[in-house]
């Protein structure tokens, strides 16, 4: 699993290289999308774009939930909504054209670089990282003999800025994992001790934690590791989900209100009396061996940032 | 999904960045904030893609949450915006009342016969005089003229001061009716910003000639009628219509009663059925009376033997105190008692207040038709005895709680013992303040020195050692017209007035003739009051009310 590839084979697109039909799309519609999407410019044909928006609306399911087939209205009504000019740009740098890259640097190398200054921290690390991705889009890569860029997975629902910086934090992420994979192990932590036997009700508790955490919707789930486990600020939380942090203060005590009352029923199915589920809801957490890590999330990693403070005290 | 260095699988960065740009259908959302919610690694890559586009993220954040022009808050601001020019319009309406609320004070004094005088008791009558000044009734309002005599008053009385004193609040603003002459013998007294006679000791003849020019062509007045009133068990004489100009003090005694100047100006209305006898007809009066829309306060003064009956009225400008009524319409009527405030619209509503003006209540129609017009109705009389010499009894029946009177009584006594003529007074405004500081210059006619003297605190001044003789009283003040009056001073008697000044500017000047400033010391005083209002229909039928609510036909 720990490979070094960054490039998922599976999320490759592709493209047709047919050229004598528009995939599927009707030729008026890929001529309008064409024309939107300002093809010319990056050296794209029609039938490449149409090719592409196929390709896309295929892994997609046109924005559809799975299992449902989209007809010929609800195709185009989700070729339209994609950023059509961003993707014809992202699809003619990933096919090598020399216009399509101009424009690309033209337009997006200050952002990038600037991008991986903010995540790395550092204005050596950034273009560093920059220049890394850059080759990286460029198609240094090959596989089977063939060049393959990461921009041939750019769909065009979000910006190509964001997918850059996602990218480029993806690839920041998965440097920093090989670095820490790569320390001595003497200095590694050490394993955490075998849980000693518990009380009952302690047992108890903990079960009805775990019972409770999976029953939450996943934005809440989202919220509570977010918010408890990564430490994020409340602005930063809603940022990411755009709404004020005010409403995320109040969904978080709304939230952590319901889960003591959930866990008090869970306790009271458990077998507990009201009075002995409140007293267990009073234990000194100290006391309670649960990983809430291991309830909230799957991975028992760290997060990045706790990885990041501990290569830090060492 | 994507397989990275992490284990398991993932969402590619195409996902994620969609998810950051809340580009992603509402399924695939779903799965991917419940892979965040497990997976710490994807939850860092979110994050450090969001912080490391903050300018971005400030374009989305205030994009997101841009609300419709039409919601929210936006719509509290028209009502906000109405709600402050209601509170403008309702201030601007509380201003505009309180400006148009200045009154006009207008006091007159008439001259009429006394009520009911036995035949028997009557001296000789003096002849009427009839001389009206009329040239001196010139386009600037009403003038009066007031041409009364006097007789020297008897020795062993000699310091009987007649005070009569006639301060009307003026609460009318239609012109007045004046009642029908010649019958109605009666000599206005003052007009706007008229001086009112007061304690002035019976002298010997004196012509009193009050011609009145009034800067505001309202002129209301009082009714200072000449004629013996006695007291209960004196004789009376019965004043003939004729002497009703006049103020008619028995043997030895010299009448001196201010007659009214046919007063031009005004029309008219239609005169009252005869009354030759005032004593038996005082319906007559009262019709007068309604007809003038007045409040009415009469004095009897009676001094020793020789009863001398002044009548003074109070009437009232009620257009100018009832700038506004709650149906803001435009007032064509309007009258007052001194407590209550009863006016008609233009729309026939009739509104009564109790409070000056400050509120209103609709009065419920009793009758039929429109009102026209308000007034006063007929006065009930009330009689109050006064003992003793009028100059020490400040009377309060000439301060009649009722009918807010704010005449002001002099007496000189204090004055008398320093030698020559004396003369006080006090100088108020319409609204009946003192005002001090007014420049009061006495001149004796023909000098060319003159004596000034300047009123104190309380709006008094006073002035002694002159010789007897007429002379001019100028009285200045800022911010009201000058009043100019001619007194007749005389060393054994003091005399005193009061001089209400009306506002306007110092060139403007009222001029107030009187040939003798002495009237004969009362003794007895009797009031008038009013009992009631009457309202009249566009179809002439009057409609009576004692207390401005409850009414009933005529």
């Amino acid at each position: 699993v720990d490979t070094a590839s960054s490039q998922p084979e599976e999320l490759t697109l592709t493209l047709p290289v047919a050229a004598g039909s528009s995939a599927g799309i009707a030729t008026e519609l890929a001529e309008s999308l064409w024309v939107a999407a300002d093809g010319a410019s990056c050296e794209l044909t029609r039938d490449e774009l149409a090719a592409a928006l196929s390709g896309v609306g295929a892994k997609l399911n046109y924005g559809l939930p799975p299992g449902m087939h989209a007809d010929a209205a609800q195709k185009a009504a989700f070729y339209r909504a994609l950023r059509l000019a961003e993707l014809a740009l992202a699809q003619g740098c990933a096919l090598g054209r020399d216009r399509a890259w101009q424009k690309f640097l033209e337009l997006y190398r200050s952002g990038l670089t600037q991008a991986a200054i903010a995540i790395t921290g550092s204005a050596t690390l950034g273009h560093d990282l920059a220049d890394s991705l850059y080759g990286e889009l460029f198609g240094l890569t090959e596989r089977d003999g063939a060049r393959r860029s990461p921009l041939a997975t750019y769909s065009g629902r979000g910006s190509l800025l964001g997918w850059l910086r996602t990218t480029l934090a993806q690839r920041h992420v998965d440097h920093h994992r090989k670095t820490y994979r790569e320390t001595p192990l003497d200095t590694m932590d050490a394993p955490a001790p075998v849980a000693e036997a518990v009380a009952p009700e302690l047992d108890k508790l903990g079960t009805a934690v775990a019972r409770t955490l999976a029953n939450l919707p996943a934005e809440e789930r989202f919220l509570l590791a977010a918010y408890f486990l990564d430490q994020r600020t409340l602005k930063e939380i809603g940022l990411l989900l755009k709404v004020h942090e005010a409403t995320i203060s109040r969904r978080l005590q709304r939230l952590t209100s319901d889960v003591r009352k959930q866990l008090l029923r869970n306790l009271q199915s458990g077998g507990l009396s009201r009075r002995a589920a409140e007293e267990a809801l009073g234990t000194d957490p100290r006391d309670i061996e649960i990983n809430l890590r291991s309830l909230l999330q799957s991975s028992q990693s760290r997060t990045f940032s706790e990885q990041k403070e501990a290569g830090a005290r060492r | 999904m994507n397989e990275t260095l992490q284990s398991g699988l993932h969402p590619d960065a195409d996902q994620l960045a969609a998810f950051a740009e809340q580009a992603l259908p509402a399924n695939e959302r779903e799965q991917t904030l419940a892979h965040l919610a497990v997976c710490g690694d994807c939850r860092q890559i979110v994050f450090l893609a969001q912080a490391a586009a903050p300018e971005e993220v400030a374009q989305i954040v205030p994009a997101t949450t841009r609300r419709p022009w039409f919601s929210g808050w936006n719509l509290l601001w028209p009502a906000v915006a109405a709600l402050a020019g209601i509170v403008g319009f309702s201030i601007y309406l509380g201003r505009a009342r309180v400006v148009t609320r200045t009154p006009q004070d207008v006091t007159t004094a008439e001259v009429s016969t006394p009520q009911a005088p036995p035949a028997a008791a009557m001296p000789k009558p003096i002849a009427p005089t009839g001389d009206i000044p009329a040239a001196k009734a010139k386009n600037q309002g009403i003038r009066g003229g007031m041409d009364a005599r006097t007789s020297p008053p008897k020795p062993a009385q000699p310091a009987a001061d007649a005070a009569v004193l006639a301060e009307d609040k003026a609460i009318s603003a239609a012109p007045p009716k004046l009642p029908a002459q010649p019958q109605a013998a009666s000599a206005r007294a003052a007009a706007a910003g008229g001086i009112v006679v007061d304690g002035a000791p019976p002298t010997v003849d004196g012509a009193a000639k009050l011609p009145i020019t009034g800067r505001s062509p309202v002129v209301l007045g009082g009714q200072v009628m000449g004629a013996a009133a006695a007291a209960p068990g004196t004789t009376q004489q019965p004043a003939p219509q004729q002497f009703r100009n006049y103020v008619a003090v028995p043997k030895p005694a010299t009448a001196t009663a201010p007659t009214l100047a046919a007063a031009p100006p005004p029309p008219p209305p239609p005169a009252p059925a005869a009354a030759p006898q005032f004593a038996q007809n005082q319906s007559l009066q009262n019709d007068q009376l309604r007809q003038t829309g007045q409040v009415s306060t009469t004095v009897n003064v009676e001094a020793n033997a020789a009863p001398v009956q002044l009548d003074t009225t109070t009437s009232a400008t009620l257009s100018s105190l009832v700038p506004v009524l709650p149906s803001h319409l435009e007032t064509i009527s309007s009258t007052s008692n001194g407590s209550d405030l009863l006016a008609v619209d233009s729309g026939g509503s009739v509104f009564l207040s109790h409070d000056d003006g400050k509120h209103w209540k609709g009065v419920s129609e009793a009758w039929a038709g429109r009102p026209v017009k308000v007034e006063l109705a007929a006065p009930a009389t009330t009689d109050r005895r006064v003992n003793g010499l009028f100059k020490k009894t400040a009377p309060p029946a000439s301060q009649d709680a009722d009918s807010n009177a704010s005449a002001t009584v002099m007496t000189g006594e204090s004055l008398a013992a320093n030698g020559g003529a004396q003369l006080h007074g006090v100088v108020t405004d319409p609204g009946g303040a003192s005002i001090p500081g007014a420049q009061v210059r006495i001149q004796a006619v023909g000098a060319t020195s003159a004596t000034t003297v300047r009123t104190d605190a309380a709006g008094r001044f006073q002035s002694a050692g002159m010789p007897s003789g007429k002379y001019e009283v100028t009285i200045t003040a800022t911010g009201f017209s000058t009043l100019v009056r001619a007194v007749e001073l005389d060393a054994r008697t003091p005399m005193g007035f009061t001089a209400v000044l009306p506002v306007g500017a110092a060139a403007e000047t009222v001029t107030v003739e009187s040939a003798a400033g002495t009237i004969a010391a009362p003794k007895k005083a009797k009031t008038q009051k009013t009992s009631g209002f009457q309202l009249t229909t566009d179809t002439g039928v009057v409609w009576v009310s004692s207390d401005g609510r409850n009414w009933k036909r005529r």
